[in-house]
């Protein structure tokens, strides 16, 4: 009788067993999936670097199915996951833009992630960035994103061009509109090419005091675009215009390289992550590059890649997208991938490695490059509020007219800024 | 084999009950003397590990008055105010003359930063935090605390490095407010890692850990390792149960550690959220539990094994009578019925009662079985004897003689009444059958007796028979009256005119039956022995199966009933008789067939 009762729970207990091990999720036939956004910004060698990423990860994690979806631009990438819910496709980890950061917010589509980090990494893996990399991460208390990768506007120049004199000096906006009035007026020739539009506008919005940053900030919301300072290079630029003296490849970006390239202009200002293209067509020896700042304080402001996770809607467990989130942030991910997107270095502590793995094997003067002092005044200002930076766009490309009347133009400017702010500070003083 | 299982489960109730009754008292008082050792040693260390947490909880508190102190008269020093207000650089002001004065001797404790909230610039003594960049972190981490109280100083956790190497944890911040409740800035106070351990080293207990939580939970210091520290406190993944100090913290496990926690609050004018926690690994507990363990255990064994034995040898000393007793019946349910149990005489209890007791029932059984036997056998000798006497060969022979003689002699009437009575006498012994018969049925068989006796030997006697009409249904053993009559025809009647009288009356509620004769009577001693159911060497006595009678009727109806012989000699002066009585039972029931 005992035996009997014996052999029933004997059995009992291996149908248990049978049946949780057939009724547990089988992680090979259902591996977690993970949608994955990224931005290749017209650089699709990136998208190699990004692929062996995933490929790594789920070589290590075969529970995890990694489905990336490659788009040219940020813009279509924020197409995308607006267009999410209506094609049924949704994206639980985003590499976007930086300056996305106000719009994702916006459309509510992005997860904090500083309760993750804390618990992960803490306080240190933070204070490791460089704050201009985190300029369009941090908002409000939050952590809104991971900076991946950066960049910054830079100039490059010709080193074979002995008409061109290029001192040692901090490189400034005006010192180079100076050369290359110097250089025009010389030698009848172009000597500049330069998105003028986007420059401009960075100039003008980040050179001035900006209280844009916090919509709380006792002092208010502001922008000051009608300085002497902006009037000074504006003018500047509207002479350069009617000289001849530089030429505004605007989208063309292949256009100016070329003309950089083929050595019809001795100075190009375009972004440092072109550095590999144009090397790739002109010998490191015969070009030279160096930081570019709006003023003697003051750098270009830097922007790049930001890791973001979206939000849920489809009961996803977020700890199963941290994980994968995580692997990308981690800071050998962070700055390998930097070094292969021709990035600036994001991580102090990692100058060393970078150091060692990649500018050796580069331009010398990629290293003062991945030195020079950031500022860390981000695109904030700017790109908080589109119809400002929409305005800013319209007026500029007006200023730089032949004949416009600069003065009045910052004037008019300021005025359409204010009434644009007008309703936030009202607000704030109701508040 | 059926006795040896009861046996044994017997045997095993008494000793297990013995045995529980001497173990389950030993066990609960060992465990109640665990648990009292185990919290008074508990009690013992929680009161050490709260003395040294309210050392360490003073000396972090002095501390962080200390900096406190500082950023307050920082924060309202005028010069500084000044400075700020006016756009002076931080470095050549008095901004550095001040902090300076207050750095002295205290390079190695931590390091002032002062930030100028409007042109994000800053002054520092040692290495600017990159997370002091006010252009990117002025609404997170301590600034958002600050703003949010601008006129508290604030505790906040950190963890950076210096360009020395040193490791901040710490900030203890203020704002400097201008006119007009402005933000003009902020005095952050970085306080070392170094520090922080010098306070909490402590002489008496060398291996006492700390860990200090910030907001959310966020680990400021933590002595045992810096690898958490400026992360959020959490459940670790590791095997050691040292490291998890998630589940020490949260559910205060005693087993590993002696814990405690104290908030470091105690001033109205200090915002902070801090939690003191410190273990002090219970090494000497743990000794001294396992030691107790150790010893209550042996304990436990040495009088549980004593137990054991004291139970096996008092379940022995109860059961032996039993199992005698046992044995005994055992060897009575074998059919050996001479077992008997050895009592001890000077023992009463009841056991040995049960032991007496059982040997009477034994005793009387086997007289109850000799007795049968003995009545079985007599009975069939009475039966074969009477058989014998009437229907032997010589005994037919002379009956048949005498027929033929009296046939010869004509007496034709006397041959029929001899033939009938011979006829009546062997049907009645052919149907012998049981054990009794009543006292009609056997007086008509005496009488055919007497008939055939009386023509046998030519009237030499005569016989009257008076019997109670109420007594003739009475039950009585067969072969009882046959003998005694016999008897008298052959050894009563002397030759001379011989009267053999039976007469039967009921007395109370028995039956009284009297065979009488005026033979040559009985010798007494013969008559006495009788009387008293003694055998005797007369084998005429014997024979004659009186002796037998006797003791057929006394073992039937027991010690009251039987014969008496009433008889006196015959002499050459006296007649002499003899008077048998046979006394039995007035009992009519019918016998079973």
């Amino acid at each position: 009788m005992r035996e009997i009762k014996t052999i029933i729970a004997v059995a009992t207990l291996c149908c248990i067993v049978f049946y949780i091990s057939a009724c547990s999720p089988d992680t090979k036939d259902n591996p977690i999936q993970v949608r994955i956004l990224v931005s290749l910004e017209n650089d699709y060698s990136k998208r190699e670097a990004v692929q062996s990423y995933l490929n790594n990860f789920m070589n290590k994690y075969p529970s995890y199915k990694l489905l990336p979806t490659y788009v040219s631009s940020d813009v279509e990438g924020m197409l995308k996951i607006i267009n999410a819910k209506n094609s049924g496709i949704k994206y639980d980890i985003a590499f976007l833009g930086s300056d996305n950061l106000f719009s994702l917010l916006e459309m509510n589509e992005i997860l904090p992630l500083e309760n993750y980090v804390m618990k992960s990494e803490g306080i240190r893996y933070i204070e490791n960035f460089e704050p201009y990399a985190m300029g369009n991460a941090v908002y409000n208390d939050h952590l809104w994103s991971i900076p991946v990768y950066r960049k910054s506007v830079i100039l490059y120049y010709r080193k074979d061009d002995p008409r061109l004199k290029i001192s040692n000096n901090k490189a400034t906006l005006e010192q180079v509109f100076n050369i290359s009035k110097q250089y025009a007026s010389k030698y009848s020739k172009t000597a500049l090419t330069l998105p003028v539009q986007d420059i401009l506008t960075e100039y003008t919005a980040y050179t001035s005091k900006s209280g844009l940053r916090d919509k709380k900030k006792i002092e208010g919301t502001y922008l000051s675009v009608d300085s002497i300072k902006n009037q000074d290079i504006l003018f500047m630029m509207q002479s350069l215009a009617s000289l001849k003296a530089v030429r505004d490849y605007g989208d063309d970006f292949a256009g100016g390289i070329q003309n950089f390239i083929n050595g019809s202009v001795p100075m190009l200002i375009c972004s440092s992550d072109k550095y590999s293209s144009i090397n790739g067509l002109l010998p490191s020896e015969k070009f030279g590059i160096k930081v570019l700042y709006l003023d003697e304080m003051t750098t270009f402001p830097t922007s790049g890649m930001n890791m973001y996770m979206l939000k849920s809607w489809d009961g996803k467990d977020y700890s199963d997208i941290w994980k994968v989130a995580e692997w990308f942030s981690d800071d050998n991910t962070i700055s390998t991938f930097a070094v292969k997107a021709n990035g600036l270095p994001l991580k102090k502590l990692y100058c060393k490695f970078l150091e060692t793995n990649y500018y050796i094997n580069k331009n010398i003067d990629f290293l003062n490059l991945s030195t020079a002092e950031y500022n860390s005044y981000s695109s904030l200002a700017v790109y908080q509020n589109s119809k400002i930076v929409r305005q800013l766009e319209i007026s500029l490309s007006d200023i730089i007219r032949p004949g416009s009347d600069i003065k009045a133009m910052l004037k008019e400017l300021q005025n359409k800024i204010d009434s644009i702010l007008e309703p936030y500070n009202s607000s704030l003083s109701v508040g | 084999m059926q006795g040896k299982e009861i046996n044994r489960k017997y045997f095993n109730k008494l000793f297990r009950t013995f045995l529980s009754i001497s173990v389950i008292p030993l066990i609960i008082c060992t465990a109640a003397v665990l648990i009292m050792m185990n919290r008074v040693t508990v009690s013992q260390y929680k009161q050490k590990t709260n003395d040294i947490l309210t050392a360490g909880n003073n000396k972090l508190g002095s501390l962080i008055t200390e900096c406190s102190h500082i950023a307050e008269s920082l924060s309202n020093n005028v010069d500084i105010k000044d400075d700020l207000k006016n756009n002076y650089s931080l470095g050549n002001g008095e901004i550095d003359k001040n902090i300076r004065f207050l750095m002295t001797g205290r390079q190695e404790k931590f390091q002032i930063t002062v930030l100028d909230a409007d042109r994000n610039e800053a002054y520092c003594t040692d290495t600017l935090s990159r997370l002091y960049d006010l252009s990117v972190y002025s609404d997170w981490g301590i600034f958002r605390k600050i703003r949010n109280d601008p006129n508290m100083t604030v505790v906040y956790p950190t963890s950076f490095y210096n360009n020395q190497g040193k490791k901040s944890v710490m900030i203890i911040g203020r704002a400097i407010i201008g006119i007009n409740n402005t933000v003009l800035g902020y005095v952050l106070i970085d306080v070392y890692r170094d520090t922080l351990l010098d306070i909490f080293s402590q002489d008496d207990n060398q291996y006492a850990k700390f860990i200090l939580l910030g907001d959310d939970d966020i680990v400021i210091l933590d002595t045992i390792s810096d690898e958490d520290e400026g992360k959020v406190l959490q459940s670790s993944d590791s095997s050691e149960v040292w490291l998890d100090k998630y589940s020490v913290i949260k559910r205060g496990n005693i087993e590993d550690f002696v814990s405690g926690q104290k908030s470091v609050i105690d001033n109205t004018d200090l915002l902070s959220n801090l939690s003191l926690f410190t273990f002090v690994p219970a090494i000497g507990f743990q000794q001294t539990k396992n030691n107790t363990t150790v010893i209550a255990m042996l304990l436990i064994f040495l009088t549980g094994t004593l137990c054991l034995i004291a139970a096996s040898y008092m379940t022995k000393q109860l059961y032996h009578p039993v199992e005698v007793l046992v044995n005994a019946m055992n060897e009575v349910e074998l059919g050996r019925l001479n077992a008997h149990v050895d009592i001890d005489p000077s023992k009463t209890d009841e056991v040995t009662a049960v032991g007496k007791c059982f040997n009477r029932m034994i005793n009387q059984i086997q007289e109850l079985l000799q007795d049968v036997v003995e009545q079985t056998k007599r009975q069939a000798s009475a039966e074969m004897k009477a058989l014998q006497a009437q229907i032997s060969p010589h005994f037919l022979y002379n009956m048949l003689n005498e027929i033929k003689a009296l046939a010869k002699m004509g007496r034709n009437q006397e041959v029929s009444k001899f033939a009938v009575q011979l006829g009546k006498l062997l049907r009645a012994s052919y149907t012998y059958k049981g054990a009794y018969t009543t006292i009609g049925e056997d007086i008509e068989l005496i009488k055919s007796y007497l008939e055939l006796q009386k023509i046998r030997y030519e009237g030499s006697f005569e016989y009257t028979v008076n019997i109670m009409s109420e007594v003739l249904p009475c039950r009585l053993p067969k072969l009882i009256l046959q003998p005694i009559v016999e008897n008298s025809i052959l050894h009563g009647l002397t030759g001379g005119a011989g009267i053999i009288s039976i007469n039967c009356c009921l007395k109370g509620n028995d039956v009284r039956i009297e065979i009488s004769d005026n033979g040559a009577g009985v010798k007494e001693d013969i008559v006495s022995r009788i009387n008293s159911c003694q055998s005797s060497d007369n084998t005429i006595y014997n024979g004659l199966g009186l002796l037998n009678v006797q003791r057929r009727i006394q073992i039937e109806y027991g010690e009251p009933y039987g014969i008496y012989i009433e008889s006196k000699m015959k002499s050459s002066d006296t007649e002499g008789y003899s008077r048998i009585i046979i006394t039995i039972p007035f009992n009519i029931e019918k016998e079973e067939v």
